[in-house]
């Protein structure tokens, strides 16, 4: 299988796949990028990354965005054909994640170690920054690899974390960071904290696409993401040491900024165009201090237009959402779960395909889905569907909730349950109802309804659709005859 | 320069672009908005700044904090 060992490797491959739109007329830092990606999002699936090479005032810089911004560019990440289906990239994904862990492989020397400062660094003059959305509190870094240890345990390497946070750049060699109590990057923050001490961090910008989607998944705290990445692209993950501290880096990262959160510090940050499709608000935030920067002699900034679903984010979210979600309801119920999306607005909406065992089961299994470590601040709706029910077809899922749910049987609402703050319904901010709907076929002691003439494909539809496929292909490349 | 959002005179001007005359960004000390001359009206003067959006050294004193400082860190600074 290929892997792409940087960004640079992978722009290449998404551009051989017609998956990579250069944008080298003139266009303004704001509002043109933010507006020429959420235009990309609302024109449709499957979009190309794009590259701007040509942001007026930055006249060395290239900007890339959407890098992750549609299954076919998720596909090609994969070394999957890039019509590949998504229920496909879900199984794919799902069953790369059994080799876990593979080993990662150190370097001594790395392409971002071209170029370093460490005197007067400015941040603003270093990267090109702009605004997202109208009225983000300023310019972000949002696609970042973002890499801690654990400073009670400095030297286990799985406790190592690497995370995306959202980071807002508010000085020089100042960056605002927003590490929530429950991720791992705040767990080594409060240690720190209580150690009174700054927390060593290293920020890696314009990764290879694997780590981008490893960071964004949700993996044990001792389970490294660098071993991880490696079980998914199926070959060692590269890495390389921070030179100010011990903490691990991705070799092919176009920029690395090195410093320290400062401890006990909190500042005012946001608001920010969230993934929920609203701002923030402000709040205090912890402050990162930069001390070294480096990066390659033509560096490229990447970065990552989130707003109302969808855009890149979901993508990137998506399927490292749905599988550790599957794998964890797989563990409690191995020969009934079929397979999960959770892929709206990062799992608020979860999906869940399962067998039943008897009437009222897939309720249960409802509640285990809130009851997994992303279920505790997502998971708001849990629909069940049988197993026939292919949950990332949304039109079959209408289907079972139009003929197979009953409102007084099938809809359960557990109150006042855990939910990520940045929910806009949550009231007060992190706490909300939560509901099942079953749209499960009711079965035995759960007799009601008629249910029993289900309607199956006339015989030999399978043999037709082989037998049309390659026809429809044909068709569309003009040789319909 | 006042900061268009929350009117503080605390600014600095951090950055030319390297294309000379083109657009500075400029970074207010007490809120933390940055902006570059090149936006749009709405977003760098301050009256015509959403008002959804404006910041107060009231409002600012209201954020929450985000995570909590550990109480262990406030008691060890205390003394």
């Amino acid at each position: 299988m290929e892997n792409f060992r940087d960004l640079r490797s992978f722009l290449e491959a998404l551009k051989a796949a017609g998956q990579l739109l250069t944008i080298s007329d003139p266009v303004m830092p704001e509002p043109d990028v933010g507006a020429a990606v959420r235009a990309l999002s609302n024109l449709g699936e499957g979009m190309p990354a794009l590259s701007f090479t040509n942001v007026i005032g930055y006249p060395d810089a290239r900007i890339v965005m959407n890098v992750h911004g549609s299954w076919a560019n998720h596909a090609i990440m994969m070394g999957l054909p890039k019509t590949t289906p998504l229920k496909e990239q879900f199984f794919e994904f799902a069953h790369r994640w059994q080799n876990f862990p593979v080993p990662a492989e150190s370097h001594d020397k790395a392409p971002f170690r071209e170029v370093s400062i460490t005197d007067d660094i400015n941040l603003f003059e270093i990267l090109p920054l702009f605004r997202l959305n109208q009225f983000d509190g300023g310019f972000y870094i949002d696609k970042a690899s973002v890499i801690t240890r654990d400073p009670n345990d400095p030297g286990h390497f799985g406790k190592q974390n690497v995370g995306i946070y959202r980071m807002q750049v508010k000085g020089r060699d100042r960056i605002g960071v927003l590490p929530s109590a429950f991720h791992d990057m705040g767990i080594h923050l409060r240690l720190a904290e209580e150690r009174g001490e700054n927390l060593p961090v290293s920020i890696a910008i314009g990764c290879d696409p694997i780590i981008s989607l490893v960071a964004a998944t949700p993996l044990g705290y001792d389970e490294s993401e660098y071993e991880m990445a490696g079980a998914l692209q199926g070959a060692p993950y590269r890495i390389v040491k921070s030179s100010l501290s011990d903490i691990d880096v991705p070799w092919g990262a176009e920029y690395l900024l090195e410093g320290e959160v400062l401890c006990g510090v909190r500042e005012p940050e946001g608001p920010f165009g969230e993934f929920t499709g609203h701002y923030s608000g402000g709040r205090s935030h912890p402050v990162i201090k930069v001390k070294k920067v480096q990066h390659r002699r033509d560096p490229i900034f990447e970065h990552l237009y989130l707003g109302m679903p969808w855009t890149e984010l979901d993508y990137l979210l998506g399927l490292s959402t749905c599988v550790p979600i599957y794998r964890q309801l797989k563990a409690a119920f191995p020969a009934e779960i079929v397979a999960v999306n959770a892929m709206y607005t990062h799992g608020l909406v979860a999906i869940v395909s399962t067998h039943q065992r008897y009437g009222g089961f897939a309720k249960a299994v409802g509640m285990r889905a809130m009851t997994t470590p992303h279920g505790l601040g997502y998971c708001k709706f849990v629909i069940m569907v049988d197993a026939d029910v292919d949950p990332f077809n949304l039109p079959q899922v209408m289907w079972a909730i139009s003929t197979k749910v009953q409102p007084n049987h099938d809809i359960v609402i557990i109150p006042n349950l855990s939910v990520v703050p940045l929910d806009p319904g949550s009231d007060p901010a992190g706490l909300t109802h939560k509901v099942i709907i079953d749209a499960t076929t009711p079965i035995t002691p759960d007799i009601r309804g008629h249910y029993t003439q289900p309607l199956e494909a006339p015989i030999g539809t399978e043999e037709w659709e082989k037998r049309l496929a390659p026809m429809l292909r044909s068709l569309a490349h003009g040789n319909g005859g | 320069m006042t900061c268009p959002r929350c009117k503080s005179p605390d600014t600095e001007l951090i950055m030319h672009s390297s294309v000379v005359g083109t657009w500075d960004i400029h970074l207010c000390h007490t809120c933390f908005y940055s902006w570059r001359t090149s936006e749009p009206a709405s977003v760098l003067n301050a009256e015509l700044y959403d008002a959804r959006f404006r910041l107060t050294p009231e409002k600012i004193a209201r954020f929450s904090e985000f995570p909590l400082v550990p109480a262990a860190f406030r008691k060890m600074t205390r003394g």
